[in-house]
């Protein structure tokens, strides 16, 4: 640090009055090198963000490589149409909106329930122990899940078989793949949701403990009457959140997990993208799905935000 | 031990884990100083424009181009086959900006740098010698995020790069899942050996993936709740 503290109070307000008759220009040409710093960032995102953006037009043009996002031919909803119309259109988007929905219900209120746990525990380094554990999963590559997936279930030798004691590829078995791609789900996530909880939980006031302890209040109806309603509000958000996105299927562990036998379960929209995009070059096509999946997700967050305006007064967006 | 030795006697593997060390060091350096550079003005009330800036980067939150438009993007900027396309397409981590602004606008004292300007700092000095310094442990959290996404990131690497420049990730792929890459390892063996060295080869190489960052998350772990608290505050 190049500057001595004291003189730092009487300085500010002095600069504070000196400050205020400043014209807009004179402020801007002051803090020049602060948008200098932001011209970077500024260029990157309008190059990657900005343009695809505008170029989702191609979703409504016969994109050809040579004529380029505005300069291809216009098709208006045909690559809709034949989306709509496509022989697996309606198992994607019943895979794409069952794996989602059952996805959130089974493993939301699993972090919810973590934290109220650990949020009992009273010595810290056991309670830090237990949090580093439960963090790990999150940080190991989705890659590797899928591979320990494939180990466990594997039907020679995999553990889950040898304690059945069958032979089952569970890989190729459609009923399975949402029960595999779910529980892999809890196991490498619900410890990393537990933190926004857990953060919620520590700004409760431990006099409010003591209190109701004294009251004669159970563990169970401490948690119930004190963390419970603190946790509301967060849940509620967190709801919203999820919910928004039920339409955006995690692409990569879905990717990972499919096979040819298991695809009547296991085939979303967001594969279809990728497979007729980056693999078949369609690339009209399979934006136009992109865009479909992206409309119907923003509605879904403007009802939803509403709903819950209207239901407990918290709003996200 | 045996199965490490193949795994990094296997050239695949061996290139693989050095793109993904080069693509890891290089992708937090670029992912800090892009977070912090925008986090730096977004956080000064005193900045004509702030608002209208921060909306420009906040609506890349919700909206964005999509898979194709994005690849069209890389592609016509000349990226395909190159490194930066792992890098450039995310943008500015706009998760991270947050949580490093309001760390910025809650933790660091005004006076101190209203303090610095008076004995003559530029905007410039004020960011590199009171606010960089004094935001040490926001930016261990953004650095382990960053180098746990980098690491663990395949997708990207799949979509925009060739075969030569794959992550270690994408190379396990081939081990763990389509199973192709483990010919040429065990190619000259007998049927049992050679079963046996892959069962070995894939244990290694999925340690030798995992191990890294379960080895650096638990010395910023205590700063996770702060970081998010401070992130939350305002969306």
């Amino acid at each position: 640090m190049s500057n001595p503290v004291p003189a730092a109070n009487a300085a500010a307000t002095a600069k504070k009055s000196q400050k205020h008759g400043k014209t807009l220009g004179k402020r801007i040409a002051e803090n020049w090198q602060l948008y200098l710093l932001l011209v970077i960032p500024v260029v990157i995102t309008l190059i990657y963000k900005y343009i695809p953006m505008y170029g989702v037009q191609i979703a409504f043009r016969d994109y050809k490589p040579a004529r380029g996002f505005f300069g291809s031919k216009w098709v208006g909803w045909e690559w809709f149409e034949r989306f709509f119309t496509a022989p697996n259109f309606k198992r994607m988007i019943v895979n794409t909106i069952k794996l989602s929905v059952f996805s959130l219900l089974w493993s939301f209120p699993v972090p919810i329930i973590l934290s109220l746990a650990i949020n009992q525990m009273r010595f810290k380094r056991y309670k830090r122990v237990v949090q580093t554990v439960m963090y790990a999963p999150h940080f190991i590559s989705i890659m590797v899940v899928c591979g320990m997936i494939r180990i466990f279930l594997s039907p020679y030798g995999g553990l889950i078989n040898l304690l059945i004691g069958q032979q089952i590829d569970f890989m190729t078995v459609p009923e399975a793949f949402r029960t595999i791609y779910i529980a892999s789900g809890i196991w490498q996530d619900a410890g990393w949701g537990t933190i926004i909880y857990l953060a919620t939980l520590s700004a409760v006031d431990p006099g409010l403990y003591e209190a109701a302890k004294i009251d004669g209040a159970s563990m169970f109806q401490r948690i119930l009457n004190i963390d419970v309603p603190e946790l509301i509000p967060m849940i509620i958000l967190q709801l919203i959140m999820a919910a928004s996105g039920i339409m955006s299927v995690g692409f990569e562990k879905v990717f990972l997990l499919q096979t040819q036998l298991n695809r009547v379960t296991s085939d979303v929209i967001a594969v279809y993208v990728y497979e007729q995009g980056i693999v078949d070059h369609a690339y009209s096509y399979s934006t136009a799905i992109g865009l479909f999946n992206t409309v119907i997700n923003i509605i879904l967050l403007i009802v939803v935000n509403q709903i819950a305006k209207k239901a407990a007064d918290v709003s996200f967006v | 031990m045996e199965g490490y030795k193949a795994v990094f006697a296997n050239s695949d593997l061996f290139n693989g884990f050095i793109n993904s060390v080069k693509y890891t060091v290089i992708g937090t350096l670029y992912s800090v100083i892009t977070v912090y550079i925008t986090a730096y003005p977004l956080s000064r009330k005193d900045l004509p424009g702030r608002k209208w800036i921060s909306i420009f980067f906040i609506i890349t939150m919700y909206f964005g181009g999509g898979l194709i438009p994005t690849y069209l993007v890389v592609r016509d900027t000349g990226l395909l086959n190159n490194m930066w396309a792992l890098f450039l397409p995310g943008g500015v981590g706009m998760g991270n900006v947050i949580i490093v602004r309001n760390f910025f606008e809650n933790n660091i004292p005004k006076e101190l740098m209203e303090a610095a300007e008076i004995d003559g700092a530029d905007n410039f000095t004020v960011f590199l010698k009171v606010v960089v310094p004094l935001s040490r442990s926001i930016m261990a959290v953004i650095v382990v995020f960053s180098m746990v996404a980098f690491w663990n990131d395949w997708f990207t690497a799949l979509i925009y790069l060739q075969k030569e420049q794959y992550p270690f990730p994408l190379v396990l792929r081939g081990i763990l899942i389509t199973t192709e890459a483990m010919s040429n390892m065990t190619g000259g063996l007998g049927y049992a050996e050679a079963n046996r060295l892959t069962e070995l080869v894939k244990f290694a190489s999925m340690i030798v993936a995992a191990a890294p960052m379960l080895i650096i998350y638990p010395f910023v772990q205590k700063y996770f709740e702060q970081g998010f608290m401070t992130g939350a505050v305002k969306g």
